[in-house]
């Protein structure tokens, strides 16, 4: 005999693996993925033809001697594409997922019988948490799959030990990234009883939280204010930079706050980090990464508990019942 | 029929739009969020703008200090006081499009919901005349926001001791706001067609939404090779494209379709971010897009059975 939680969660699976909405989205993300590997490796193609051209004109002026850095090639640089639309689109995915699975309960009055049989909120929310999380799962391992089929056929290297454990690592964490916006649209749909507002506030706040505060934390920064960055523009060194910012602290600091109010800037620093996107943790170790990113996981794992706290804690009998008329 | 009998049920049409969007409290809404956008906006590009001329000062005087002889000019030498308003485009871009989509979908959506569709469409006033009502209605309401931002923007420059535009600088700002209504309407109007052409409601909301994430991130990533997030940067945006073969050929192929890229050009030129003369075909392109969404949701509804009036 199955409990409650599991028969709700193989149902909300079933649900929503055969619902057009997540259907189409699921496929606009696998499509969105395919582009941003090709534009990756057309990137770095291009950049391989530069070298070359370089390296022809300084071999025909005789300057062989002369030392230019080839571009080297790492497989999981070419995911930032992904990652960022995962960022972005993968969010909108779980928002759509998180008000199916309340309004299509509330909107067919199906809420009001569940309640009659002796299923607890508990296990309704949670069914329905466990079959979604099943759903994102198999989305991503799908999705991880089609990365390293596409990126070995194109770049004609396999992945390294490491690197599979890096990306399967930061699918993870695209989980629980992912399962917070599923949650907190699902805590939002339960929370108001007219059901297009709360699809609209869920987007607005995806607008903000995952667009806007991101993107003012992006342009405040001095060093983005010219193309190439300001502090290349004046020939300044590291340490002179730092010592430059540091008179400047209160700023930085505001513009730190606004990045950090953000779940998607804590996803985006311990993922980027992960994969080696970021210049400094490319080719290091986990254990060197994880030493520096915890305070990110930390926050990005308080994030999705807030999340799944509030889809449990907004199901009340009478916010689950409560319907449009 | 005299063109005041087709006059009159196009402006109650019009008049009914307005007033529909002022009573669900969609259009103060608007004009709040876009209002304290602007406002932001400009908070941000000020802060920005002057805490950089700091930070160049600071930079003059660490370099000196560290013996070099040679400075670099300032690098924001030059820049346009305009160029405080670069984050709107952004704003534009996103936000701006997404509500856009809403007005126009809401607009259709929320007469077939209420089962007035086939009631309007006996009437003498006609299937064209009556999404031409609509379009219009739509389009005045984003006209009135739009200039409310131009009158937000052009006083938050007064309040701001450092900022003053001259008359010049003026005209551009104006002409930024009207290339952001003829992206805008495009969005509506794309919103509006698939209301219209689709009997889901979540499906009819999704598809131009589907369109606006090609628009502003696919197309723009596939002609120049940037990321999503640096399409977000106003910095980035005026950067050069990437090189190579596969970019030059996907942008050829691309470009009667980048309306988002389009629009952002057009919106560098104006705010004075982007050098180079205007280019009025830009402009031309934006405003037959607009006309050809508008016109492909008047097809849309003549092709519309009101016998099949029911939206999932």
């Amino acid at each position: 005999m199955t409990s409650p939680t599991l028969t709700i969660a193989k149902k909300e699976y079933r649900d929503s693996a055969r619902n057009a909405l997540f259907i189409t989205l699921a496929g606009f993300m696998v499509l969105l993925t395919a582009v941003s590997i090709l534009v990756a490796s057309f990137s770095f193609q291009a950049e391989v033809a530069q070298y070359n051209a370089a390296l022809s004109q300084l071999t025909a002026t005789q300057r062989a001697g002369a030392v230019i850095p080839a571009p080297s090639y790492y497989p999981l640089l070419m995911l930032r594409g992904t990652i960022e639309y995962l960022e972005i689109i993968g969010a909108v995915l779980a928002i759509v997922l998180g008000y199916l699975a309340i309004a299509k309960e509330k909107g067919s009055n199906t809420s009001r019988l569940l309640l009659t049989r002796p299923v607890s909120r508990a296990a309704l929310i949670g069914g329905k948490v466990l079959g979604t999380s099943l759903l994102i799962l198999t989305l991503l391992a799908l999705l991880e799959g089609f990365i390293i089929l596409s990126i070995t056929a194109i770049g004609h290297v396999a992945f390294s030990s490491p690197e599979l454990l890096k990306l399967t690592l930061s699918f993870s964490y695209t989980y629980f990234y992912l399962l917070f916006f599923f949650c907190f649209s699902a805590a939002l749909t339960l929370f108001f009883k007219d059901l297009p507002r709360a699809l609209l506030l869920s987007f607005a706040l995806w607008l903000v939280f995952v667009l806007i505060i991101p993107q003012i934390g992006d342009t405040m920064d001095p060093d983005n204010q010219v193309p190439g960055g300001f502090f290349a523009s004046m020939h300044t060194t590291q340490d002179q930079q730092h010592a430059i910012i540091a008179q400047f602290q209160n700023y930085e600091n505001f513009r730190n706050a606004l990045e950090v109010s953000s779940i998607e800037k804590h996803y985006e620093r311990l993922v980027f980090a992960t994969l080696g996107i970021k210049g400094m943790y490319n080719d290091k170790s986990l254990g060197y990464i994880m030493g520096d990113k915890w305070p990110d996981l930390a926050l990005l794992l308080a994030f999705y508990i807030a999340g799944v706290g509030a889809a449990f804690l907004f199901a009340s009998n009478k916010r689950i019942m409560a319907s449009s008329p | 029929m005299s063109s005041s009998r087709i006059a009159s049920p196009l402006r109650t049409l019009i008049a009914h739009e307005l007033r529909t969007l002022r009573r669900e409290g969609t259009f103060s809404t608007l004009l709040g969020i876009f209002s304290s956008v602007t406002l932001f906006s400009v908070f941000i590009g000020w802060s920005t703008r002057s805490t950089t001329i700091a930070i160049y000062a600071a930079t003059v005087t660490t370099l000196k200090a560290a013996g070099v002889s040679h400075i670099a000019p300032n690098p924001l030498l030059g820049v346009s006081t305009l160029s405080i308003f670069n984050n709107l485009i952004i704003y534009t871009l996103l936000v701006g499009a997404l509500l856009a989509i809403v007005i126009g979908h809401r607009s259709f959506v929320r007469d077939r919901k209420s089962g007035v569709v086939p009631l309007l469409l006996s009437r003498p006033a006609g299937r064209p005349l009556y999404i031409a009502g609509k379009l219009c209605g739509i389009s005045a309401a984003l006209l009135f926001i739009l200039f409310s931002m131009f009158v937000v923007s052009a006083l938050s420059t007064l309040l701001i001791p450092a900022l003053h535009l001259s008359g010049g600088e003026f005209l551009s700002l104006a002409a930024f706001y009207t290339v952001s209504f003829l992206y805008l309407a495009f969005f509506a109007a794309l919103g509006l067609l698939f209301g219209v052409y689709m009997s889901n409601e979540s499906l009819a909301l999704l598809a131009p939404v589907l369109v606006w994430i090609a628009v502003v991130f696919i197309l723009p990533e596939l002609s120049t090779g940037q990321n999503p997030v640096s399409l977000l940067n106003p910095v980035t945006l005026a950067h050069v494209p990437s090189s190579g073969t596969f970019f030059s050929s996907a942008r050829a192929i691309l470009s009667p379709f980048s309306f988002g890229q389009d629009y952002t050009a057009l919106a560098l030129h104006f705010l004075r971010i982007s050098p180079g003369a205007l280019d009025f075909g830009t402009i031309l392109k934006l405003l037959v897009a607009s006309t050809v969404a508008g016109a492909a949701s008047m097809f849309a509804l003549q092709k519309y059975s009101t016998t099949a009036d029911q939206i999932a």
